[in-house]
């Protein structure tokens, strides 16, 4: 029985992977972002921290785009590049760290609340939507000054706003799921409630779960980003993408080039989980096998 | 599926089209017509929580109450200050009688002429109200004592008090409308005998303010001011060149070659009454001694700081006193940069393997970048320093109320254009912590200096802040880094602006051509 | 169903009760003083002290808490530290702007998402779809800031046809609302391209395809209609979104929203203000949600059985 499932695994996994080669978008996202994670992972090797990451070098200060700085430098001479390549380490990794989290405890939330209805569903989704309801702005702000800027602060904000909107897709996903005959089979033929939400409603909701799941990543990144942008982000001078973008601004109009790499470095990351996730469901769904 | 896109077209065709149609309201400050226009905007840097001066310590605030209210003083163009609501104030040979001989001529918005009662009853408000309290604790008692004249008795001399009157906590207000309104009414309804009143104010939108056709002296020629809070730089910029506001505070210090190569704009500039400085704990365990701040001292490098953190808008800080303050001296001899100094004086402290500080600084663009170039300088002769933002709560909580800090940036703002009102709060011992001592300095040596300076005649001023300097310099209580420019953009029409080192604007001496 | 919507009603005291205790909570648990955010830094102790005592900030938590709400049910909201005008007065001020702002954002990105969705799903990997697609995504993860100040530039500055800043005319507000509705707009396009493509392949369609249905009352009544409900519900979540995340949008085209409001008063402790902010959007939300979930009803037979069930 053990290794008939395992076999079965793996020849899912490469009905997926075949699927998935099919679909040029989001081969091109998981190209993007796999060569995001190699260089995140290589960045020690691609540029010094120490040097060009946080060393300052006033006589080379704000130049434009050449040969010696592919992407320029800022304001302190920093080589843009160099930051941006370690940037991808924190943008990347807080995201992925911030959707596991939110992606666990949200689902669960919302696949509870939807499957069993009722009082369950009530007080569940009465304390989604408290959650929700709290501007993410006040929810992030008071952590931040709560607590102190911080990553993991970053991260416990993160996952408190994003765990409700989970729950909601979740769940309104799940509704609809639940009145299907497979399930309605399943349980005909006696079996437990945490067996088909694990069986029956989990796999045929992971189509929504990923999509959810790689939007939230992006949004993850630009939360990051945007609270960096208000200052409440990374204690500079971390190289984070947003607090580039905070310390570009001012400059925007003479060297928009600040703004415009650690941007582009936002919105091909976000791009590419979102272009990545869109794929991966269209290949995951159970319905288009042919 | 055509007629779905047919309707999107026709969708995006009716916005623009709308857009288009949209031309007349979009410049309302470029108004043509006949003969020189009579109304600006101005944009404000955020909007004023209330209108009552004396409430308060805020610029935006001032702003607008300079414009509705009259001080009894105000600078007459060469650093003196003089009667202006006022025939005269005349200073008894001890200093100590201040008798203010009332102007019969000035009225109230409301009509009301101005009385000595109300001068008298004023002053004793910024008294009670406990702002100012640097410059009310002067103040021995206030009395009106007759049709003509109020008597101001001082419990000492003091060189800053006819600045003082022109500050803005010591605007004249009128007695029977201020009892009638209460401290609640007048935040809202305030006024004065300014040459503007208040005509409308529409809660985070605008505020309106009409020319007083009656005023003392001469109704202003700009009939109309509109005060817009515009919290962005950037978009105060854009707003400028499209001609939505006439005037802006401190642009982006990189806009200003657009500025100067637009003929519509115009850029006035000059140096701030404030100084960034670097403010230390002397309390905190590694910054009582004296050798680690002299090290720091000679650790940073200020021309970089001007360079990377303020675009070269600003000067070498030598005196923690502002330089458009009285009592400002060119050659107070500032730290120097020597970073071989600062490794021996750390060694001579006991620091050869390095030490570890945290600057906290609160929120803000310019201070975040000034932080990294002080972490970056301090990193080079063994400080290990740590950035920490904080929101501006919790900062002020941390630095003014608990004093439990090592290291943070700041401006302290003048009032009135006197060292006075940069160095009192900060470094006497009356003051301590959360009244403005955030160095945390209590030495009766620089207390003494200090009311010594402030008793000083105008002739001995420049001396006697030198000798408060050199004290502060010495004991490298508080590290004076640039002196920042402020600067106003208007449009190139708007005459009669001069740049103000407290950046405040008087709309009354505006004008259109 | 009138039954379901009391119940909902009911429900949404609840939440209201649970978030203001939150927000309570966490206004009197973070850093910094009222008193002394309205003073200024330079203000003396003494001062501090007798202003805590005017604004009733001496007295215990819970006083106060149960204060807030005696004074709420009453129709009154308090005033607020800074201005000392009525919370209530301030918050119907500005909540206008930003119910135009956020409805203005939703009828774009509605109008272009779902229309621009349909086309991808339906032409799945055509070129329309990538194109789409990516333009999409791209526009949603420009920084707001960013994306304002284009505008800003080109419509306001170069063209001279729109107002960069203010809200005096329904101009103004057209290019802020052209940025906020991106995010919204992608999520939109992202959903119904997906939620279509699951529809299409639905036994349904198929059935009605054999029975010579055209193929666009097939894409349009069949397909559109089983899709459109996760997609209400991404449009009920992003309005609240919309409502309370105007902020970055509201300062660059410095309209007088309750997003600066809301993040003002945060910054300044002033704990009325935020409380009644927060309820205010949050009932807003509440009962668009309540207005989805109602929808729902009547797109999904199958929902409505069970609301006449419970």
């Amino acid at each position: 029985m053990k290794t008939k499932q395992t076999y079965k695994k793996r020849s899912q996994f490469s009905a997926v992977w075949r699927r998935l080669k099919k679909n040029k978008l989001a081969m091109l996202g998981l190209v993007i972002l796999t060569a995001m994670i190699l260089i995140a992972v290589c960045a020690d090797l691609l540029a010094d921290y120490d040097t060009a990451v946080i060393g300052q070098n006033m006589a080379e200060r704000l130049q434009g785009p050449s040969g010696s700085h592919w992407f320029g430098t800022d304001q302190f001479g920093r080589d843009v590049l160099a930051r941006i390549i370690h940037g991808s380490r924190l943008s990347l990794s807080l995201s992925i760290i911030a959707m596991t989290v939110a992606v666990a405890i949200g689902s669960c939330i919302g696949a509870v609340a939807g499957y069993y209805g009722g009082r369950v569903d009530d007080v569940l989704m009465r304390l989604m939507d408290i959650l929700l309801a709290i501007p993410p702005m006040l929810m992030s702000i008071s952590i931040v000054a709560a607590l102190g800027q911080s990553m993991v602060n970053l991260l416990i904000a993160l996952a408190i706003a994003y765990v409700p909107v989970f729950a909601r897709v979740i769940r309104s996903t799940i509704l609809s799921i639940k009145g299907q005959e497979f399930v309605e089979a399943a349980r005909a033929c006696g079996t437990g409630n945490a067996r088909i939400i694990l069986r029956h409603i989990i796999p045929n909701a992971i189509g929504p779960i990923i999509v959810e799941a790689t939007l939230t990543m992006g949004a993850a990144i630009l939360i990051i980003s945007s609270l960096s942008f208000m200052g409440l982000g990374i204690q500079p001078p971390a190289p984070e993408w947003g607090t580039m973008l905070y310390e570009g601004r001012d400059v925007i109009r003479n060297d928009p080039y600040l703004v415009i790499f650690p941007g582009a470095a936002i919105a091909l990351a976000v791009m590419s989980l979102n272009l990545l996730g869109d794929g991966l469901r269209d290949a995951l769904d159970p319905r288009l096998k042919n | 599926m055509k007629k779905v896109l047919a309707l999107l077209l026709a969708a995006v065709m009716a916005f623009s089209m709308a857009a288009c149609g949209g031309n007349g309201g979009s410049s309302s400050a470029a108004a043509g017509g006949d003969g020189p226009r009579t109304s600006m905007v101005y944009g404000m840097s955020a909007e004023p929580s209330t209108l009552d001066p004396m409430n308060i310590a805020s610029m935006n605030t001032f702003t607008v109450t300079y414009a509705l209210y009259d001080t009894l003083t105000a600078p007459d163009g060469s650093g003196n200050y003089v009667p202006y609501l006022c025939d005269d104030v005349q200073v008894s040979e001890d200093g100590l009688t201040y008798t203010i001989i009332l102007n019969k001529e000035v009225k109230f918005q409301d009509g009301t002429t101005l009385t000595t009662e109300d001068i008298a009853f004023s002053i004793q408000r910024t008294i009670d109200a406990g702002w100012a309290a640097d410059m009310a604790r002067y103040i021995e008692s206030v009395e009106a004592v007759d049709e003509n004249t109020v008597v101001m008795t001082l419990n000492a001399p003091f060189n800053g008090m006819m600045g003082s009157l022109a500050s803005p906590f010591f605007s004249i207000m009128s007695k029977a409308y201020c009892e009638e309104k209460g401290d609640e009414g007048l935040k809202r309804a305030p006024m004065g005998t300014g040459a503007y009143k208040l005509a409308e104010w529409v809660s985070g939108d605008h505020i309106t303010l009409e020319a007083n056709e009656d005023y003392f002296a001469g109704a202003p020629a700009i009939k109309t001011v509109t005060l817009r809070p515009i919290t962005d730089k950037n978009t105060g910029m854009i707003a400028l060149e499209a001609g939505e506001i006439d005037a802006f505070l401190n642009v982006n210090p990189s806009d200003i070659p657009t500025i100067e190569g637009n003929p519509d704009l115009k850029l006035y500039s000059c140096d701030a009454a404030s100084v960034l400085s670097l403010n230390m704990n002397v309390e905190d365990e590694i910054l009582s001694n004296e050798k680690v701040r002299q090290a720091i001292f000679a650790a940073v490098n200020k021309d970089d700081i001007i360079a990377g953190a303020l675009e070269g808008l600003g000067t070498a800080a030598n005196s923690p006193v502002p330089t458009v303050c009285a009592g400002y001296s060119a050659s107070t001899p500032g730290s120097v940069y020597d970073p071989e100094q600062a490794r021996t004086l750390l060694k001579e402290a006991g620091y050869e393997n390095g030490l570890s500080l945290t600057l906290c600084l609160k929120e803000d663009n310019t201070n975040q970048k000034v932080a990294q170039i002080i972490k970056s300088q301090l990193g080079e002769v063994g400080i290990d320093v740590t950035i920490d933002i904080m929101e501006g709560g919790a900062w002020t909580d941390k630095v003014y109320t608990n004093g439990d800090y090592q290291l943070t940036i700041g401006s302290w703002f003048s009032m009135f254009l006197d060292a006075y009102s940069v160095m009192y709060s900060q470094f006497h011992k009356d003051c301590y912590g959360g009244t403005g001592n955030i160095t945390h300095v209590t030495t009766d040596e620089l207390s003494g200096l200090l009311d010594a300076a402030a008793a000083a005649s105008d002739s001995d001023k420049v001396a006697a802040y030198d000798a408060v300097c050199a004290n502060i310099l010495e004991h490298a209580y508080q590290l004076p880094l640039v002196y920042q420019q402020t600067t106003i953009t208007t449009s190139a029409g708007l005459k009669g602006v001069e740049p103000s080192p407290l950046g405040v604007y008087m709309f009354k001496d505006f004008y259109f051509e | 169903m009138s039954k379901y919507i009391l119940k909902r009603l009911g429900m949404m005291v609840l939440v209201v009760l649970g978030i203001s205790l939150i927000v309570f909570t966490i206004m009197n648990l973070t850093p910094g003083n009222a008193a002394q955010m309205i003073l200024g830094q330079s203000a003396s102790p003494e001062q501090v002290a007798k202003l805590e005592a005017e604004l009733g900030l001496d007295q215990p938590f819970f006083v106060r808490y149960f204060n807030f709400w005696k004074g709420a049910v009453q129709g009154d909201f308090g005033k607020s530290y800074q201005t000392s005008l009525p919370v209530f007065e301030e918050i119907l001020t500005r909540f206008p702007t930003t119910l135009k702002l956020a409805t203005a954002a939703m009828f774009i990105a509605t109008l272009i998402g779902v229309p621009v969705g349909v086309i991808s799903a339906v032409r799945q990997y055509s070129l329309v779809d990538g194109v789409s697609m990516v333009t999409a995504m791209l526009f949603a993860s420009i920084p707001s800031f960013v994306m304002g100040l284009l505008l800003q530039l080109e419509f306001a500055l170069n063209l001279r046809v729109l107002p960069a800043t203010g809200a005096a005319s329904w101009q103004s507000y057209i290019l802020p609302a052209v940025t906020l509705s991106t995010a919204t707009m992608a999520t939109l396009i992202r959903m119904t391209r997906s939620t279509m493509l699951e529809a299409i392949r639905q036994d349904y369609v198929r059935t009605a395809r054999a029975k010579g249905a055209a193929e666009r009352s097939v894409v349009l009544n069949h397909a559109l209609r089983n899709a459109l409900l996760p997609i209400v519900t991404v449009i009920g979540v992003d309005f609240g979104y919309l409502l309370g995340g105007t902020v970055v949008i509201e300062s660059v085209f410095s309209l007088p929203g309750l997003g600066t409001l809301l993040i003002t008063a945060i910054r300044m402790k002033d704990t009325p203000v935020v409380m009644a902010a927060v309820m205010f959007v949050t009932i807003a939300y509440s009962l668009v949600n309540l207005l989805v979930d109602i929808i729902y009803a009547f797109i999904d037979p199958r929902v409505k059985s069970q609301y006449a069930k419970g």
